[in-house]
């Protein structure tokens, strides 16, 4: 019976099958696209042959670069991806790719494809085509990093006195990324020593914030109500503390809230109700609560894609 | 002897006695706040994870009798059976049973493969991301991740070691202050650094300015670079005593069901160790797991080393999950290098080092759980694909943190090193 089981087991692909550049980005391109975005080659009539459009598929340094219109691949951005933007439009526009008569164009489940690959940061894997760089993996972050600032539109630079503030009471204050105006909070140090009065601290830096760590400080509703107003806030951590459902309620404009650690804390059904309304929850743990386990599964499901752990 | 190894003594000794007189703390130079803190740092990838647990299986853990069991032949398994785990498709040895009920946390890594087949190399390539040489020590892991990413609780320190031979812990040449705070009993916590109860307040203040002087005095007798670093010692120490944060290195604070979960041997009792250590913002903490070289009775051993794991890994990976925490903690598994899938019946059944193959598993810390990457043959003597040396393991482990790997930091001799060496990361694990 066990025998059984590992021999089936050795057709489960690995973990690299999923989603890898090599495997399945790279034979679509190479079939539809590669033989007009090239290096430059000498036909047999001694004519150089450039790439169409200035754009080369032949390794990521140039599919990252874009041809002369501009760009190729984005990563973590398929609207704004030259390749993705063309091989959706309808297929009789001008611009389509691989051009009219040229080529089959791609199918849905081909672009659905590259797209969750332009999604998931563009990962060239160990792919270098005619690059010839020692690196074989992409600057790690470089491309995930971008993800993240569709959040950062709009926002100013966190203001350095009230960072500097915030270090002083212990906090650790830092930016999510180089150049980011994202920033990162967590109270780790001395937290008996932080309450509600702390969190007025965290008011000029309430659009910057995007991930906040306050368990085992000893906060209640009250300074929660500060939170609340934390619109780029994904990852907040209450765990530890005496918040209740009337704190959890002050959370329902934050809809970037993606995960939330709450174990440990006064809530309970109450609670799951205004976070069945957060459509971007991931992660919810609420653990030595009074939650029961039918309202965590309610939430589960009010979530889809989700993952609610109350033990 | 030489003049260094000398001046090394002297210096260990007076800080001993001054420390032990005033504190009755071992020597424990470590606590430098001079350290950069996170606040100065930019992690290279959104959502990175902030701190590290390494469970160390030293000894060279069987790769066979372990984690890697999909699609080996019996004669390779030898009495170890195969069981289901909660992940689809994925099966580990019977001697994990816990483990097998998280491994939608875990992605084994089955590919590993080292150059090094002794002990001491193999250790010091594994934790260290370098080659062992008579004329460096490189820095260990946990030392290099406080210094590139800071300490997150100035209280406490950045790197701890549990159970861990000192050396292995070592921040070789970026110093001391680097090097992992050595916990020999972690049901004791740091026992030592508590004021000794014949001494009241008063008096042990007395003694410490006592202490102060004389340690002021020597160093302006006294211009030895490697002195200054241990300056701080009592700030440190005293800033420990006085701490609430020292509360996290109390294990018997836990409520006797979680502790009972984690098994009451050293090394299960250092894993919940180690998930109070980094509850309280401490970077990197490794527990050490020895008595995995079984060139003898490999089938009476393995499972009883294996008993240990099961219940510290199982226990830590489900405590920190409900807590919220593995996202933000990656948890590691390492091993110096494997074991022959021959076995040698002239020795009771047991197997010699393997460098060529072997396996560790990596879990929490933003990586997708469930999974394996990397394969070996039918045998497992040879890794056919994703194959991952020490320095990839490292360097995955750098880019959970949002480390980056490429930034150099020069020895005191001028030479440049990076935290992994030469290692890639594998990111394919985090997507
Ligand atoms: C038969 C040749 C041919 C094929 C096949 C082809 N292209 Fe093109 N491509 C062109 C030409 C010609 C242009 C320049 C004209 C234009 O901009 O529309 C171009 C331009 C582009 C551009 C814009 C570059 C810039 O910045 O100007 C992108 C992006 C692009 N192609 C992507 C693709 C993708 C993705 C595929 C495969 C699905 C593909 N192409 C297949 C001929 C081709």
């Amino acid at each position: 019976m066990i025998r059984l089981g590992i021999f089936l087991l050795l057709f489960v692909p690995p973990v690299c099958a999923e989603l890898s550049f090599r495997r399945q980005i790279l034979p679509l391109l190479g079939k539809a696209c590669a033989d007009c975005h090239k290096a430059p080659t000498k036909g047999t009539d001694g004519k150089v042959q450039n790439p169409k459009g200035g754009f080369r598929m032949d390794a990521p340094s140039h599919m990252l670069k874009g041809g002369s219109d501009g760009s190729g691949v984005e990563p973590g951005d398929p609207d704004k991806s030259g390749i993705y933007q063309r091989i959706m439009l309808p297929t009789g526009h001008e611009d389509f790719m691989p051009p009219k008569g040229k080529g089959t164009p791609l199918s849905f489940p081909q672009t659905e494809l590259i797209k969750q690959w332009i999604l998931e940061g563009a990962n060239f894997g160990d792919w270098i085509g005619s690059d010839i760089a020692v690196a074989v993996v992409p600057k790690p972050g470089a491309a995930g990093l971008r993800k993240v600032d569709p959040l950062a539109a709009g926002l100013t630079e966190p203001a350095p006195d009230a960072m500097k503030k915030l270090g002083s009471l212990g906090a650790v204050v830092y930016r999510a990324g180089k150049d980011s105006k994202l920033i990162i909070v967590a109270f780790v140090q001395s937290t008996s020593l932080i309450g509600d009065k702390e969190m007025e601290h965290l008011r000029p830096l309430a659009a910057n914030i995007t991930e906040l760590d306050l368990s085992d400080t000893k906060i209640t509703d009250v300074g929660m109500s500060v939170v609340g107003t934390m619109p780029r806030l994904t990852k907040l951590n209450i765990s530890g503390t005496a918040v209740t459902d009337a704190g959890v309620a002050g959370l329902k404009g934050l809809v970037n809230l993606d995960c939330l650690a709450a174990h440990s804390t006064g809530v309970s059904d109450a609670a799951v109700e205004t976070l069945k309304s957060m459509k971007k929850l991931r992660s919810v743990f609420l653990w030595k609560t009074r939650v029961t386990s039918s309202s965590a599964a309610e939430l589960q499901k009010a979530l889809p894609g989700s993952s609610v752990s109350i033990e | 002897m030489n003049f260094n190894d000398t001046d090394e003594f002297t210096r260990r000794q007076l800080l001993c006695n001054i420390a032990k007189a005033a504190l009755g703390v071992s020597v424990a130079p470590m606590f430098s706040s001079s350290l950069a803190t996170a606040a100065d740092f930019l992690p290279n990838r959104p959502k990175a994870a902030k701190s590290v647990i390494f469970l160390m299986m030293s000894g060279g853990m069987s790769h066979l009798d372990t984690l890697d069991v999909m699609g080996k032949k019996e004669s390779v398994l030898g009495e170890t059976k195969a069981i289901e785990t909660s992940a689809k498709g994925i099966m580990l040895s019977e001697n994990l049973p816990k483990t097998a009920k998280q491994m939608q946390h875990i992605c084994l890594m089955n590919g590993m493969s080292t150059t090094q087949g002794a002990h001491e190399q193999g250790q010091y390539l594994m934790q260290r991301s370098y080659t062992m040489r008579g004329t460096i020590v490189h820095p260990a892991l946990g030392s290099w991740v406080v210094r590139l990413a800071g300490k997150r609780n100035n209280n406490l320190p950045g790197f701890v070691a549990v159970s861990t031979d000192a050396n292995s812990a070592a921040g070789g040449f970026m110093g001391a202050k680097y090097s992992g705070v050595p916990i020999g009993e972690p049901g004791q916590g740091l026992q030592d650094s508590m004021r000794p109860s014949s001494i009241n307040e008063g008096d042990f203040e007395k003694r410490l300015k006592l202490a102060d002087a004389m340690n002021k005095q020597f160093h302006t007798q006294i211009t030895n670079p490697g002195i200054r670093e241990h300056s701080s010692l009592y700030d440190d120490a005293l800033r420990l005593m006085r701490c609430e944060d020292l509360k996290a290195f109390d294990v018997k604070k836990e409520p006797t069901e979680i502790s009972e979960m984690y098994g009451t041997s050293r090394f299960g009792q250092g894993c919940l160790l180690a998930r109070r250590l980094v509850e309280h913002g401490v970077r990197f903490v490794q527990v050490t797991l020895g008595g995995w070289d079984t060139h003898y009775d490999n089938f009476t051993a393995v499972p009883a080393r294996a008993k240990n794991l099961d219940d510290g890994l199982s226990a830590l990976l489900k405590d920190l999950h409900r807590r919220g925490m593995l996202q933000d903690t990656l948890v590691a598994v390492g091993t110096e290098f494997g074991r022959t899938p021959e076995i040698i019946t002239e020795h009771q059944d047991g197997r010699d080092h393997y460098p060529k193959a072997f396996s560790c598993l990596i879990a929490g810390g933003g990586i997708t759980g469930g999974r394996f990457y990397g394969k070996k043959d039918d045998k497992g003597g040879n890794v056919v694909e994703g194959m991952t040396t020490p320095m990839d393991f490292n360097a995955t482990i750098s880019y959970a943190l949002g480390l980056d790997t490429d930034q150099v930091i020069m020895s005191p001799s001028g030479r440049p090193f990076t935290v992994a060496d030469k290692g890639k990361p594998v990111v394919e694990l985090f997507s």
